[in-house]
């Protein structure tokens, strides 16, 4: 387990170093000691230019796996995933929506989709109670497909919002300025603490909702505000880059096989989520500038499968 | 089921002769509603029957999303006309649904196995999609995001007289084996030990509406939610105990409608879907 964990750490090290270091022009290795020792160069800029962009692989990896962690600890449920669960798809609905009635400014676009988080949010806990695993996520399923279904028509009605839309059909990090990561960063921070204050009841939770609820565990309070938690998380990542499908769902099945803990848990998957996302955009990189959301989904899907055959 | 049809001729009187100099150019579009809603509704009350679950509809599971893949490639990439990209998306179509079913029959059938891999597929689709649009030039764009979505005004007569065959082809298999479906309802071991070959009928009528949709798709495109708010409409409505020539019916009757807007068909269905969902995620909660 320990060798495990090592390589966990150091994978998300390299990460972090291949993303600054690769990509139209690749930096070498002396170069980026340069960069590290604070010189200024031609190269050098070319690395801090990078930089927001793996800032917000590092943001947005994390807010997501935990996201992922809180849902599946409410719903008893290994395959859920705020992707899967259109949670994504609610707040990209509203931010073309917002984008078709002329609110665009950045506050607009966080505020509409932390309220398209919201909305889903709210219809998945009502019916997350009576759904076994399979049937939550069809259930979500056919919130997405529905909810793109009526973003494509309404992007059909104005050219200017069709061609945002399909940038708004995949995330992306490659737009990633240090303005934004700023401006949802209190969203996060809340969302994060929440997660933090919840997670001893929900590790409890996972046990059984009759089980917790005789250790003492508020269950109605806790699912409310770990839903919040996951709605700010989720939503403000989706107004900075765009829905990005599956991560969280590998990072926790990964996670779980590194500790038994909750808490433990969320920090491997956050970890994981980071390097993976790191890893897709790199990948993506490699590929043509490819979009990290349409990578994950690519390498997802087939994992996503493979999860289901065991 | 009378007052079904009597509402789809009206529908559609009204659209071809008023005015009546639009006739031979409306038509098409009229006969094209028909069928292909025919083919939708069919096909989803058949996928939600089959795996005994109103949500999982052809569109859920990816066929569409495979069909609508190929189309905006050929359309996009490939610079193929109309007539062959049907026929392109209808052949992927079916190679999409064809894995979906083979990967779920590897290690033995389960309806769960099979929505799950569904899910999959059609989230990759998606991706897929996903890509073909962010490299498109912008002037294109209109013509794939009808593809996403669907539309009737491509309907011609080769590719409708071909759906007409294969509708004909489902009636009857749908009239063979009607007792059976209703059967077949009751639960799988139920079904086997009243003397139904479970296996055959579900291979059979899958790839019945395999067919259905892909060349409807071919036709018109996925038309967004319709084979899957068919069935729960026609369920509620009517309260019989095998709605099934109901809910082609009323996939017909929902497309005759949407002719009428200016928009593409598939920006209709699309948007009943919405609130049908809603219905069926509350009925579901009440159930399980």
């Amino acid at each position: 387990m320990n060798l495990k964990r090592g390589v966990v750490i150091l994978s998300l090290f390299c990460m972090v170093w291949l993303s600054l270091q690769m990509g139209v022009r690749s930096a070498s290795f002396s170069q980026m000691i340069a960069f590290i020792q604070g010189h200024t160069t031609y190269m050098t800029q070319i690395i801090g230019a990078r930089l927001p962009r793996t800032l917000m692989a590092f943001v947005a990896g994390p807010a997501i796996a935990l996201a992922t962690i809180q849902i599946q600890a409410m719903s008893h449920n290994p395959l859920a995933e705020p992707s899967l669960l259109g949670i994504n798809a609610g707040s990209s609905l509203l931010v073309v929506l917002g984008l078709l009635l002329g609110f665009q400014g950045p506050i607009d676009r966080i505020v509409l989709a932390l309220a398209g988080a919201l909305i889903i949010g709210v219809v998945i806990m009502l019916i997350a109670d009576s759904q076994t695993p399979v049937l939550l996520v069809l259930a979500g399923a056919a919130i997405s497909v529905a909810l793109r279904s009526i973003v494509a028509a309404l992007s059909l009605t104005s050219q200017y919002v069709m061609d945002q839309f399909r940038f708004w059909q995949v995330g992306a990090i490659v737009k990633a300025n240090f303005q934004d990561i700023a401006l949802v960063t209190p969203f996060l921070l809340v969302g994060l603490v929440l997660a933090m204050l919840m997670m001893p009841a929900l590790d409890q939770l996972r046990m059984g909702d009759e089980l917790a609820q005789s250790l003492g565990v508020n269950r109605v309070k806790t699912r409310l505000l770990s839903m919040a938690s996951v709605v700010l998380l989720v939503g403000s990542i989706t107004a900075i880059c765009g829905p990005i499908t599956f991560l969280g769902l590998w990072a926790c099945h990964l996670a779980k096989r590194l500790s038994p803990s909750l808490a433990q848990q969320s920090i491997w998957a956050m970890m994981l989520a980071a390097s993976f996302l790191l890893g897709c955009d790199i990948v993506g990189r490699l590929l043509g500038e490819l979009e990290v959301g349409v990578v994950t989904a690519l390498i997802g899907g087939p994992l996503f499968m493979w999860l289901i055959r065991r | 089921m009378k007052r079904l049809i009597v509402g789809i001729i009206c529908l559609n009187v009204l659209y071809c002769w008023v005015p009546s100099y639009l006739l031979p150019f409306r038509l098409p579009q009229a006969i094209g509603a028909i069928l292909c809603g025919m083919a939708f509704g069919l096909a989803g009350y058949l996928f939600q029957t089959l795996l005994d679950n109103p949500l999982a509809s052809p569109d859920v599971l990816g066929v569409s999303a495979g069909c609508s893949l190929a189309a905006v490639i050929c359309l996009l990439f490939l610079g193929f006309g109309p007539m062959l990209t049907g026929w392109v998306a209808c052949l992927a179509g079916l190679s999409v649904s064809g894995l979906i079913f083979w990967l779920s029959n590897r290690h033995g059938y389960s309806k769960l196995t099979m929505i799950l891999i569904g899910i999959g597929s059609q989230a990759m689709m998606s991706a897929g999609i996903s890509i073909a649009l962010l490299k498109a030039n912008t002037y294109q764009l209109k013509d794939a995001l009808r593809w996403l979505n669907g539309s009737l005004n491509e309907a011609d007569w080769p590719g409708l007289m071909v759906l007409g065959m294969i509708l004909v082809i489902a009636f009857g298999l749908i009239i063979v084996f009607y007792e059976s479906i209703g059967l077949y309802k009751l639960g799988d071991e139920l079904a086997q030990s009243l003397g139904l070959d479970v296996k055959k009928l579900r291979t059979v009528f899958f790839v019945v509406s395999l067919c259905l949709v892909g060349f409807a798709c071919s036709v018109c495109g996925p038309m967004a939610s319709l084979s899957f708010i068919c069935g729960p409409i026609v369920t509620r409505w009517l309260k019989k105990e095998n709605p099934i020539f109901e809910a082609g019916l009323m996939g017909a009757l929902i497309l005759s409608a949407a002719n009428f807007n200016p928009f593409p068909a598939g920006i209709l269905t699309g948007l009943i879907g919405a609130p049908v969902l809603l219905y069926v995620l509350y009925q579901m909660k009440g159930n399980l």
